[in-house]
């Protein structure tokens, strides 16, 4: 249902995507894959639509979105969590939700507590400032935020990063028990290969601004595959 | 006790004026981060529109009403014609609103003369506490206190406001959030410009409308919102606190120009010892 073809696409004149195409259907998760400086952001970020790729397309469901904003996009439930997380600092837990809720396309009330009841920790924390959780408590709720807009696909951009084993394998439960009982795909771009083989159905390798090759999870078993991504990171 | 009530008045006024001419800018410049060199101008416009409205005969309240409504929506059209391209380009910003500031008093020099205005309220002097004070200075006070429950009302407790604060905080992760930061933008821009031609329409009838009445308040607008600090709203009431009572209490007892000279004063050592204003240790506000 999402599908991008021959993106070019970068900062200023310089193309970082050379051509990349990706097509993720209904509740496919996609793990995407590759070494610093390989284009990986810059696919999320060029998805989403914060970056205006110079030729390609980018479609949902058929319907031609490469020249919508970004929040033309998160209506259409298209939803985001960037690297770093970027949590409104100064918003408390619950502001923080709201505001992923409030523009959502389904605008109807209780969705946030509706998506807290998969995240207990952050019932705690509804009045704390966003700014003053730990980077985990942040990450899910990032990811939380992403989910009260219902989205259709979320793209997860290195939700491992920096954060704690014992809430990366909370992530990943929550992920795998939202799969099976929804439609949502995700595009997950992860470093972590425990992570990404626990998630994704697929995994795409990007090298130099393109998809060089895919992997099904079980490939990455293989200690020669995996030798191949050693020291990345 | 006579005494007490001066002060209470003279302190009152003084904050209340504080309040009216730099609320607007607490939004634009404060939260926006738009240093909008024609915020007097708007101020003066509001004066102005008020001024036009009452000689078309619509009461009094209904023309500073009308008044905050025109500004809003010259500020609307010049945040959508100049100030939206110029987003995060401070000096670019500076020149282009310094422009817009000197054509606003070209042209109501142009139309309506370089001498002054006003429009009486009709009010008598009414008894504050044992003290006869023009009835009209404490609708302004009134006024003032409005303006700034409802500005706060609306950024803290509507589902607007907080899309307001987030697209303030980080436009990009607004945006793919699903929020039009672009109608935010204009939205705020809008709001600040309509609350500062009100500001300008409910100084009339104490102080009159003139083209150049702008550059009176625009420095002292800018000293509270700066010595506010990071968080506008509370920043700016703390700050209009502050200066207020120095002013209203150096006024009665010595003079005015000692007042302003005494709260400039204020302001230099204040921001010497609180580089970050007033509010710049506060984790949490508006």
């Amino acid at each position: 249902m999402l599908e991008a073809k021959n993106l070019i696409s970068g900062y200023g004149a310089l193309p970082i995507l050379h051509g990349l195409s990706l097509r993720v259907d209904d509740n496919e998760y996609v793990g995407i894959l590759g070494h610093n400086g390989m284009g990986k952001t810059t696919l999320m970020r060029t998805l989403i639509g914060h970056i205006k790729p110079m030729s390609g397309s980018i479609s949902l469901d058929g319907e031609p979105i490469t020249d919508a904003g970004a929040h033309k996009r998160a209506r259409m439930r298209i939803g985001y969590v960037p690297q770093g997380r970027e949590i409104f600092p100064s918003l408390t837990v619950r502001e923080n939700l709201m505001m992923g809720a409030l523009s959502g396309a389904e605008k109807r009330g209780g969705i946030v507590e509706e998506v807290l009841a998969d995240f207990p920790r952050l019932e705690r924390l509804l009045d704390r400032n966003g700014g003053a959780l730990s980077g985990g408590e942040q990450q899910l709720l990032a990811i939380a935020r992403c989910l009260c807009g219902r989205p259709r696909v979320m793209l997860l951009d290195e939700p491992t990063e920096g954060i704690q084993p014992s809430i990366i394998d909370e992530i990943a439960d929550l992920l795998l028990a939202i799969r099976k009982r929804s439609n949502m795909s995700i595009v997950l771009v992860e470093q972590n290969l425990d992570f990404i083989q626990a998630l994704s159905d697929r995994v795409l390798i990007i090298h130099r601004g393109n998809v060089t090759r895919t992997l099904t999870a079980n490939d990455l078993n293989d200690p020669e595959v995996v030798n191949e991504f050693v020291g990345m990171g | 006790m006579d005494s007490l009530m001066v002060y209470v008045y003279q302190i009152a006024f003084s904050f209340s004026i504080l309040i009216l001419i730099s609320l607007g800018l607490a939004l634009i410049f404060g939260m926006m981060k738009v240093i909008n060199l024609a915020q007097g101008e708007f101020l003066m416009l509001g004066a102005y529109f008020c001024v036009l409205g009452s000689n078309l005969g619509l009461p009094l309240w209904l023309a500073m009403f009308a008044a905050g409504l025109g500004v809003g929506l010259v500020g609307v059209i010049v945040e959508r014609t100049v100030i939206r391209f110029l987003y995060g380009r401070v000096l670019d910003t500076l020149l282009a609103t310094w422009g817009i500031s000197l054509f606003l008093m070209g042209i109501v020099t142009t139309i309506a003369g370089p001498q002054s205005q006003s429009v009486p309220s009709n009010m008598g002097p009414v008894n504050f506490g044992g003290l006869n004070v023009p009835g009209y200075s404490l609708v302004m006070i009134v006024a003032a206190l409005l303006m700034l429950a409802g500005t706060y009302a609306i950024w803290r407790f509507t589902n607007l406001g907080l899309l307001v604060r987030g697209t303030m905080q980080n436009p990009e992760m607004a945006r793919a959030l699903g929020t039009n930061t672009s109608m935010i933008y204009m939205f705020t821009f809008g709001f600040g410009s309509a609350i500062t031609g009100l500001a300008g329409a409910l100084l009339v009838p104490l102080f009159g409308a003139s083209p150049t009445m702008g550059s009176f308040y625009i420095s002292k607008a800018f000293i509270t919102v700066i010595s506010g600090g990071p968080w506008p709203l509370i920043g700016t009431v703390s700050a209009s606190g502050l200066y207020g009572v120095i002013d209203g209490v150096v006024s009665y007892e010595l003079s005015p120009v000692l007042a302003e000279i005494c709260v400039l004063f204020v302001a230099v050592v204040m921001l010497r010892l609180l580089p970050q204003g007033i509010t710049g240790r506060m984790r949490k506000g508006i």
